[in-house]
């Protein structure tokens, strides 16, 4: 037990990133149930102080994006790609522990400060009114996580394009790995602008620079633009290595080839570019011009296709297979359905004109929740199961993952899409308290008991895990999920062991 | 076929472009609109769209769900197959 | 690339559809980036936690906004301190307030009544409250955007004169 901590073997750092994340998630859950709690009626519920209401969402959605999902991808990546490329190790393991190892200081920062200016931090109000020292905290530890993000892409860069077995080429590596090669990639491209930002905000909020602050000559605009620039890039290096994932599963539990890997790498590389060419669509109601506008909407449409493609490959090698559908697969597939969805949502928010309708509602807040928690978390999920008897050797109870698969389906399903339909009706985002008519009320209580059923499929998804890992029956390690004829051996044996 | 059906898509665009644009030149000064109509409209038009391919997609997914599990009858396996990877 | 044609019918179709769909957008914000010739204008000042309204006329209004049916309206839009967002959900208008800098916006109301104004954009403490209300009364006659301006007599806000401009 104690050697984990000082371990810089990819697996083991693996698992540190998985569990660390896996914590995340169900803290930044239980944040999600006090804010619909919260708004389960108007009026103030079990939060009196407006305050403490901006800190917890604030803090809700910095945890979930940077301490739940880059991390756990960053855990299965470690653990499975110096296995897929075939080699020992990752390319630098002592790096790669630091890497990990910043995660917990930027995490603590995070959560002792629990700043109130939205995850955006956007100026002027980052500068002139957010309270320190929470505003400061944020700002560091986002830095040093930021810092862990690209100490790790690096890693992932060198070991699969240098350390892959000399008999390994790329075009023969799973998409897993493209996945993962692309979004490093991506990280080392879009994160330094923002880390630039970072400090621009911080030394005006010292008062030595003047860079977002109109009392100063600032602009305000220019941070948006500098913040979008990374983190609209960055929304899909949340999604690609699920996409990944997806594309791990499917084809194994579909006991089918896939339909086409040559479309999986075009698909990933285009939306990895295109990804770069449409941030500005955060941006339409700043008053920007009509043809900035335009630009950006051409940029955001054109990268639906590339997720066009990844869906159309997925439905395609089901088509014919043999499909099991024991845990992983449900997740994938019910991954599938609400990114269609949360996709289709996108497409109406990058119409310029629906901005007036969409733009900081509720709208935006179910569209975006479809893509983290349905495709995103779901292929997280569907993953973890699959992996934990490699992981653990042991198998977690299927009844149970099969319950959390449809507590969770439901209830997201139940908290999201109902979220655009409030956001239709004008309910603003970031909101402590809302008009108190119908149908809003209503829909926030849906919305509430969809979070319900949804928190409590993910405590019985930690129970789980939990419990089999230490009392669950042994797996066969040769077929844990009797899948029959085998494309890939499920332990993938190492050359180096 | 690949190529002539490249060349259709190539022809097909400009012409559905200028025949949904042409509207907004008719209209310029004289007539003033209500903005809330027009929003609401393309949403509409937005949701046509989602929701037609949407029943498609999804469709094709219960279809698939449903016709290729492991529990159908259909689907048993006939033995060893040839020409595994 | 795959296994051929369904394929790429299939790319084909999803993009003709974007196709359609961004140039509808196009055609519907092409409408709305330009206010009308003889709109009127009304500054909107917004500061944490309310709204203040200024007429051509130098009327001031704050938390509340009185408009004429009928007449279109050019909103200029700044802020005091933060970032904030004018937005009248029944009229489909939404626009940044951000200080130092103005936007605009512009509608003509259709219909009397009274309807909400709220801040779209997170500001702080009160933001979730951070409301007024929008007046839309009739003129003294109805004012229709087609008939010729001049001969229309206009209600002044503050004497409720009507008035007649030859």
């Amino acid at each position: 037990m104690w050697e984990i901590l000082f371990s810089t073997h990819h697996t083991d750092i693996g698992l540190l990133y998985i569990i660390l994340s896996l914590v995340a998630f169900m803290i930044g859950g239980a944040l999600a149930l006090v804010i619909r709690t919260e708004l389960f009626l108007p009026g103030a519920q079990i939060i009196t102080d407006p305050n403490t209401f901006h800190r917890i969402f604030t803090t809700h959605g910095t945890n979930m994006l940077f301490l739940w999902l880059l991390p756990f991808a960053a855990g299965v990546g470690n653990y499975l790609i110096p296995i897929m490329v075939k080699y020992k190790d990752m390319a630098w393991p002592k790096l790669n522990a630091v890497a990990f190892w910043m995660i917990p200081v930027g995490m603590a920062l995070v959560w002792l400060g629990m700043a109130d200016f939205t995850w955006y931090a956007t100026p002027p109000y980052s500068i002139l009114r957010a309270p320190g020292p929470a505003a400061e905290m944020w700002i560091f530890g986002l830095k040093i996580l930021g810092l862990s993000s690209i100490l790790g892409a690096i890693n992932f860069i060198v070991t699969i394009l240098k350390m892959k077995h000399p008999d390994l080429p790329l075009m023969k590596t799973s998409l897993f790995v493209w996945g993962t090669l692309v979004t490093s990639i991506m990280i080392l491209v879009a994160l330094p602008t923002f880390t630039a930002a970072l400090i621009m905000l911080f030394t005006d909020r010292l008062g030595v620079s003047g860079f977002f602050n109109p009392n100063m000559g600032g602009d305000p605009i220019a941070y948006q633009h500098l913040f979008w620039f990374t983190f609209h890039p960055e929304v899909y290096i949340f999604a690609i290595p699920a996409i990944g994932m997806a594309y791990e599963l499917i084809p194994r539990f579909a006991r089918k080839p896939l339909f086409s890997y040559q479309s999986g790498v075009t698909a990933f590389v285009l939306l990895a570019i295109v990804a770069f060419a449409s941030w500005a669509h955060h941006m339409y109601a700043t008053g920007m011009d009509f043809t900035m506008k335009t630009t950006f909407m051409v940029g955001t449409l054109a990268a639906v296709p590339a997720s066009a493609l990844h869906v159309f490959n997925w439905i395609a090698t089901m088509w014919g297979g043999r499909i099991k559908f024991s845990t992983p697969m449900s997740f994938v597939v019910g991954g599938l359905v609400l990114f269609f969805y949360a996709g289709a949502g996108g497409v109406v928010n990058s119409m310029m004109p629906l901005d007036f309708l969409t733009h900081d509602s509720y709208w935006v807040v179910g569209h975006f929740h479809l893509f983290v928690m349905g495709l995103i978390t779901f292929a997280f999920l569907g993953m973890i199961h699959y992996l934990f008897p490699l992981i653990t050797g042991r198998m977690y109870n299927e009844r149970v993952g099969m319950i959390t698969f449809w507590l969770l389906f439901v209830g997201v399903s139940m908290v999201f899409l109902t979220q655009h339909v409030l956001g239709l009706y004008g309910q603003p985002r970031r909101v402590f308290d809302y008009v108190p008519v119908e149908p809003l009320i209503i829909m926030n209580q849906i919305a509430t008991v969809g979070a319900m059923i949804s928190g409590s499929g993910a405590a019985l998804f930690m129970a789980n895990m939990i419990y089999s890992a230490g009392k669950g029956k042994p797996a066969d390690m040769r077929d844990p999920f009797k899948l029959g004829e085998q494309y890939f051996d499920y332990t993938r044996k190492e050359p180096h062991h | 076929m690949g190529i002539s059906l490249r060349h259709a898509v190539l022809l097909i665009v400009p012409v559905v472009v200028f025949s949904i644009i042409q509207p907004v030149f008719a209209q310029e000064s004289d007539n003033i609109i209500i903005n809330r109509v027009e929003v609401w409209g393309l949403f509409y038009k937005g949701m046509v769209v989602a929701f037609t391919i949407g029943a498609v997609i999804m469709g094709v997914i219960a279809y698939v769900v449903f016709r290729f599990r492991e529990s159908n009858p259909k689907n048993i396996p006939r033995g060893p197959q040839e020409g595994h990877r | 690339m795959g296994h051929g044609m369904i394929e790429w019918v299939y790319v084909g179709v999803v993009i003709m559809l974007l196709v359609y769909l961004g140039a509808a957008a196009w055609d519907v914000e092409r409408l709305l980036d330009h206010p009308p010739k003889d709109s009127k204008v009304v500054r909107v000042i917004a500061q944490q936690w309310f709204w203040t309204f200024e007429h051509e006329d130098g009327t001031r209004e704050v938390g509340e906004l009185h408009l004429q049916k009928g007449v279109p309206y050019k909103f200029e839009v700044t802020a005091r301190d933060v970032n904030h967002a004018f937005n009248i959900p029944d009229l489909t208008v939404l626009i940044d307030a951000i200080p130092g800098r103005i936007n605009t916006v512009w509608v003509m109301p259709d219909a009397t009544g009274e309807y909400l104004i709220q801040c779209r954009e997170y500001c702080g403490f009160s933001h979730y409250q951070m409301r007024a209300k929008l007046i839309v009364e009739e003129g003294v006659s109805n004012v229709s955007a087609n008939i010729d301006a001049k001969d229309i007599p206009v209600v002044l806000p503050e004497t409720k004169a009507a008035v007649v401009s030859n």
